[in-house]
């Protein structure tokens, strides 16, 4: 089954939306998953997943990326992905006003450049190409691939530095 | 350059101290971060944990202006591990090492700590009193490495950790500060209280607060910006230095006789021991600090002190002077305490 959201990945997490309308569930791929766990309004499937405290009990019992449940946090302390914050950030949020005496983030923003992420994608999977031409003595494909590496290398410190 | 190439070496945070004042030994900006498309290091298998280190070291490589090693965690003796953590690189030398390392750049100004706690713990320390400057960097870096690889952040809640309690700045502003006064008169319990109440902590720089060199840190990463927070720190960073100050005066005024003879006691203990433990060598070596700040002694300065504290730990000694073995380590760090505090005059 392919990612209900992107359709190009492979569905490999069960998205719970709980909502007073009930349960649903979405197929979604490890990526978007995390993606729209961070940023739910990007789901435009059935509205905004409604996550509900009832009883004490919090509507998703595991986390549904890392499979993370609300008892294993409260053992170790520890979230296991970023999609749990989407899962268990509201349970404990009283908690977490206390401690810092507010819940707003009031630090620097932090601008996403797609571009350069996957540049940088490119440069790691070069630098394994290069690693593997080496070993396997292909020089001029080795000397091409550094040539590739210097350039993306120029472009993603030149933006920095400038 | 090897790790135990390091070892008799130092770092630049503590033989370049800029500010240098007889209470702030060196000061620190830590900040937490996380790759979005990976399960924290301890959900993470060991391929993701590769993954991430792999993309960590590659950014730190690109790195303009900071030039560095990586060091793997795995297959690093105990030794070599333990060193880095008495250069005060958070590691952990008991837990887990496959797929964890850290890079420490050549002044050791920059050390960053992977797949500890958190994908990535980037720590900026400079000597003396510097907080700013150290935020400042840590904060250029921070945002190269964040240019490249994407971070976990929330709009609302900031970047995200694997402790929920530290996500939001996700940061650390820090002093190591040396507090004989306010250790010795007991009064570490109003210490601990003016700290807790302001969002910060007080920790100790060495086992069980010896030496009483202890480390101040920033706590609170909600309803605050960076600025905001290090303004608040400051300001209590000086309401400690106070609190140090009196009770230094109250000590020499109540008991002139007991902190000299305290002072003195240590110079000379320092001068003929043939065996020193590094327990109390720091000891000692803390009340010769005191000494010096209150004008008793003379004839060395604070950073050489602070040198001398920082090589007379256990693995450092034993890499740096120690031919083999079956050499009683105690013996050599009371011969070269000895040799380092020659000139101390009072």
């Amino acid at each position: 089954m392919l990612c209900e959201y992107c359709g190009v990945r492979e569905a490999e997490v069960e998205f719970l939306d709980v909502s007073s309308r009930g349960i649903r569930r979405h197929h979604l791929c490890k990526v978007c998953a995390a993606k729209l766990a961070i940023n739910p309004e990007l789901l435009d499937i059935e509205g905004y997943p409604q996550f509900q405290a009832y009883g004490g009990n919090y509507a998703l019992e595991r986390c549904s990326r890392c499979a993370l449940s609300f008892e294993e946090y409260r053992e170790t302390g520890k979230f296991g992905c970023a999609n749990c914050y989407f899962s268990f950030w509201e349970a404990i949020l009283p908690e977490i006003e206390k401690f810092n005496g507010s819940k707003d983030y009031r630090g620097k923003a932090y601008h996403r450049d797609s571009n350069r992420f996957a540049l940088f994608d490119k440069y790691v999977a070069l630098q394994r190409r290069l690693k593997i031409a080496a070993a396997e003595e292909e020089f001029e494909l080795a000397a091409d691939i550094k040539r590739q590496l210097d350039k993306i290398k120029r472009i993603l410190t030149y933006e920095i530095s400038r | 350059m090897k790790l135990v190439d390091r070892a008799g070496r130092l770092p630049d945070w503590l033989s370049k101290a800029k500010n240098l004042t007889e209470k702030v030994l060196f000061s620190s900006a830590v900040l937490k971060r996380n790759l979005l498309d990976y399960p924290f290091p301890n959900r993470a298998d060991e391929s993701e944990l590769r993954d991430v280190q792999e993309r960590i070291a590659v950014a730190l490589e690109l790195l303009p202006d900071v030039e560095g090693e990586f060091f793997s965690l795995d297959g690093m003796s105990n030794s070599e591990c333990e060193l880095l953590r008495e250069r005060f690189v958070r590691v952990n030398c008991e837990g887990e090492k496959s797929g964890r390392g850290a890079f420490l750049s050549e002044d050791e100004q920059v050390s960053v700590v992977v797949n500890g706690n958190d994908h990535l713990e980037l720590e900026v320390k400079i000597g003396g009193l510097n907080v700013k400057e150290a935020m400042k960097t840590a904060n250029d870096i921070d945002n190269f490495i964040g240019s490249v690889v994407e971070f976990a952040f929330a709009d609302g809640i900031g970047f995200l950790t694997a402790d929920p309690f530290e996500a939001g700045l996700a940061m650390h502003l820090g002093v190591a500060l040396h507090l004989p006064g306010i250790a010795t008169s007991r009064q570490l319990k109003t210490l601990s209280e003016i700290v807790q109440s302001a969002n910060l902590r007080i920790t100790p720089v060495f086992q069980n607060g010896l030496g009483n060199v202890f480390r101040m840190e920033s706590t609170r990463q909600l309803g605050a910006s960076e600025n905001e927070v290090y303004t608040a720190f400051t300001e209590v960073l000086d309401l400690v230095m106070d609190l140090e100050d009196d009770t230094r005066d109250m000590l020499l005024e109540k008991f002139p006789l007991e902190v000299e003879d305290r002072i003195r006691r240590s110079l000379a203990v320092l001068r003929s021991a043939l065996i020193l433990e590094f327990e109390e060598a720091i000891e000692l070596l803390s009340m010769l600090r005191l000494g010096l700040s209150l004008g008793l002694l003379s004839g060395i300065t604070f950073r050489e002190l602070d040198e001398t504290m920082f090589l007379t730990q256990p693995q450092h000694l034993k890499t740096a002077f120690a031919e083999n073995d079956k050499v009683n380590l105690d013996s050599v760090r009371a011969a070269f305490v000895r040799s380092r505090i020659q000139k101390v005059s009072g």
